[in-house]
């Protein structure tokens, strides 16, 4: 195995230690190192050479960028989703036929989506829900926020609130929130 | 014009030829003559011509004849000419022969033109794909883009544009648009570089197109809001701020487009940018425009126009009119809108649903589906405006059953955003839990007849000011037109000097 590619993948055994435990400031801390380190893998977007292990270092980049957009939610950096999701979109649209498909990735879509609500970016929200396949529409995650969204043109705000006790994961709490603050 | 005589000679004596399909070899090589002189003479008229002519004469394309157009018009053993043949079937092999044969001898070399050959490699795509061979068509456009990428001449522009066309069809009809679309990239940047309107305009909407293919509008409206928009495009910095006060169409116009088709098609791809990204005023208006600029033959891209123009004003809250879904050719393909129309109109979500459900594998095969989706909302909207025109006081319990919503509270709290939106005048009484609507006036004696007149009148205004403008010569043209005599004299003597200026030299040596 490539020494790089161990390096990296101990690292990201640490930070996902660390994330377990709640440490969100050495989880920072060791995503921004483990940023650097994936600038040297040649096989990531955009240059998508194909190196002998491209697949395994394309997966952990993956999995290292999906974990930080679901950091950034935890430590309520919207910013940090924005960057964070933009540089996790590639491996699913460009790099999606060559990879298995990621158990998170729905649900990462449909925080975005959630995301674009609260910032009221309206246009950018159906945007991103033009890119998405039938089956993607069906996924509990993504069928959560486009309902919210109906409702929302709708004005029926009683739905929205209500929608806060059966979201779908976790992390979505953190948007439903603001969403509520935002209906109040 | 003396080589337009010497092309009519070359060309009448395959008049007498006893080919099976001596009308259309006849008529190719006449185009071939044609594009010649305009090669020569730097028209790209004739070129258009051309063009034209070659669209008449598509559907009776033929293997031989076309293989036989190929020995006459391009060097025997060059290496287009073998390519292309290639491309060709070789079920008539012993025609063929008697073709070459008797039309070899009278092909003189000097068909060594980069617009012939590129001609050439159009013709043979066009056939390919009227017969369906896409894998070799697929090859035959790579090979011609290949070819182009290193010919750079104004004249050959025209062909190249139509070339980019079949080269992204043909990958389209494959199903693998997104391979070609860095190359398309990179060709219009060399458009771009070498002020190829045409190309710059037929490559844009390529590219717009290959991204709505995969829904991908975040691309195409960034691709769109940074290419270059030629000449207009300075005037359109400097005027920037002035043209905030005049309405879209007249903005639109002033992008002074080389093409009108292609500039069609353009609107058409930013209607549907701007229909997703929730712009519906802007969206109608490049729809409808596209729809009224389109050329009558191409029933398809009108179909889809409209169908579009139809949702968007939906989205409005605007009807649109009955005429519209009965328009020669387009009742079957409109009729899933006319019938969603009409439960939009009535306000009546259960048929909106029912209707939505009927229709589900037309409207996602258009990829409306999503926009559909949205129309549910202006369904309420005007149950809601129905009811509040109908009833003075009405309970919430009563609106919730009418609208057939679920519960007394999303009534509620949906009224009250019509209410805050001013889609309706009422107020809520949430005390006794109904809605009393206001008593409207009598209209007349508001100000919204004046403010309609107004609007009605600017209209009027706009469309005389712009039919003022278009009957007006563009600045340069009318003065290139006088000269074009004094040009050809110009260009003459200019030929000659620099005989005499090579002879000099000559003579030094």
């Amino acid at each position: 195995m490539d020494p790089q590619l161990t390096e990296v993948s101990q690292m990201f055994e640490r930070f996902k230690a660390a994330f377990i435990r709640k440490d969100f400031d050495s989880c920072a801390n060791l995503l921004s190192q483990l940023k650097v380190l994936l600038t040297k893998f040649r096989s990531l977007p955009p240059l998508f050479e194909n190196t002998p292990n491209s697949v395994n270092e394309v997966l952990l980049a993956r999995e290292i960028y999906e974990h930080a957009v679901v950091l950034s939610v935890k430590i309520e950096d919207q910013d940090a989703f924005e960057r964070d999701f933009f540089q996790l979109k590639p491996y699913y649209t460009d790099a999606g036929s060559r990879l298995p498909p990621s158990q998170q990735e729905y649900l990462i879509l449909g925080l975005n989506l959630l995301r674009l609500l609260v910032q009221n970016r309206i246009a950018e929200f159906h945007t991103e829900l033009e890119l998405l396949s039938a089956t993607a529409l069906e996924n509990p995650c993504i069928k959560h926020a486009v309902e919210l969204e109906q409702s929302f043109m709708e004005g029926a705000y009683n739905r929205v609130l209500s929608a806060r006790q059966n979201a779908p994961h976790e992390t979505y709490v953190y948007f439903m929130d603001l969403l509520a603050k935002t209906v109040r | 014009m003396t080589q337009d005589v010497e092309m009519k000679e070359q060309a009448a004596p395959s008049n007498s030829l006893p080919s099976f399909s001596p009308s259309t070899l006849h008529h190719l090589k006449e185009i071939a003559s044609l594009i010649e002189t305009g090669a020569y003479d730097r028209e790209v008229r004739r070129i258009l011509r051309a063009i034209r002519l070659t669209m008449a004469l598509r559907r009776k394309l033929k293997a031989s004849a076309l293989s036989a157009f190929l020995n006459f018009t391009l060097i025997p053993g060059s290496e287009a000419l073998t390519r292309l043949s290639s491309y060709l079937p070789k079920e008539d092999e012993h025609a063929m022969e008697v073709d070459t044969a008797t039309s070899a001898p009278e092909a003189p070399a000097k068909h060594s033109l980069p617009e012939i050959e590129i001609y050439c490699y159009l013709l043979v795509l066009m056939f390919l794909i009227d017969q369906k061979k896409y894998n070799e068509a697929k090859a035959c456009s790579s090979a011609s883009i290949a070819r182009l990428k290193n010919i750079n001449r104004r004249t050959v522009d025209v062909l190249a544009a139509r070339l980019y066309f079949y080269y992204s069809l043909c990958y389209e009809l494959t199903g693998d648009l997104a391979e070609i679309r860095g190359n398309l990239l990179s060709l219009h940047r060399i458009a771009t570089l070498r002020h190829d309107e045409l190309g710059q305009e037929t490559l844009l909407n390529l590219l717009l197109h290959n991204y709505l293919h995969y829904n991908l509008y975040d691309q195409a409206e960034k691709l769109r809001s940074k290419a270059p928009r030629f000449e207009a495009h300075s005037n359109q910095q400097a005027s920037r701020k002035l043209l905030h006060l005049l309405p879209l169409t007249s903005k639109l116009q002033l992008y002074s487009y080389g093409s009108p088709v292609q500039f069609c098609r353009y609107l058409f791809y930013l209607g549907k940018i701007r229909t997703i990204q929730l712009e519906y005023t802007d969206a109608k208006e490049c729809l409808l425009q596209a729809a009224r600029k389109a050329p009558i033959a191409a029933l398809g891209f009108r179909v889809q126009c409209n169908k579009w123009a139809i949702i968007v004003r939906l989205l409005l809250g605007e009807i649109p009119e009955r005429t519209v879904f009965m328009q020669k050719g387009m009742e079957k393909a409109l009729r899933p809108y006319f019938e969603l129309t009409n439960a939009v109109r009535i306000g009546d979500l259960e048929l909106f649903r029912s209707v939505a459900e009927k229709f589900s594998s037309t409207f996602s095969s258009d990829r409306t589906h999503n926009l559909i989706v949205r129309l549910r909302h202006n369904v309420i909207r005007t149950g809601l405006r129905n009811i509040s025109i109908s009833y003075s006081r009405i309970s919430l319990v009563d609106v919730a059953k009418k609208l057939r919503l679920d519960s007394v509270a999303d009534a509620e709290s949906i009224v009250a955003k019509a209410i805050r939106d001013g889609a309706i005048d009422a107020t809520l009484d949430h005390a006794s839990r109904c809605m009393l609507s206001k008593e409207t006036g009598d209209i007349y004696s508001m100000t919204e007849p004046q403010t309609v007149f107004n609007s009605r009148i600017a209209f009027c205004l706009n469309m005389h000011n712009e039919a003022v403008r278009a009957l007006r010569f563009p600045p340069n043209s009318h003065k290139e037109k006088e000269s074009a005599e004094k040009r050809r004299e110009r260009r003459q003597q200019e030929q000659e000097l620099a005989k005499h200026i090579a002879e000099e030299d000559d003579d030094e040596f």
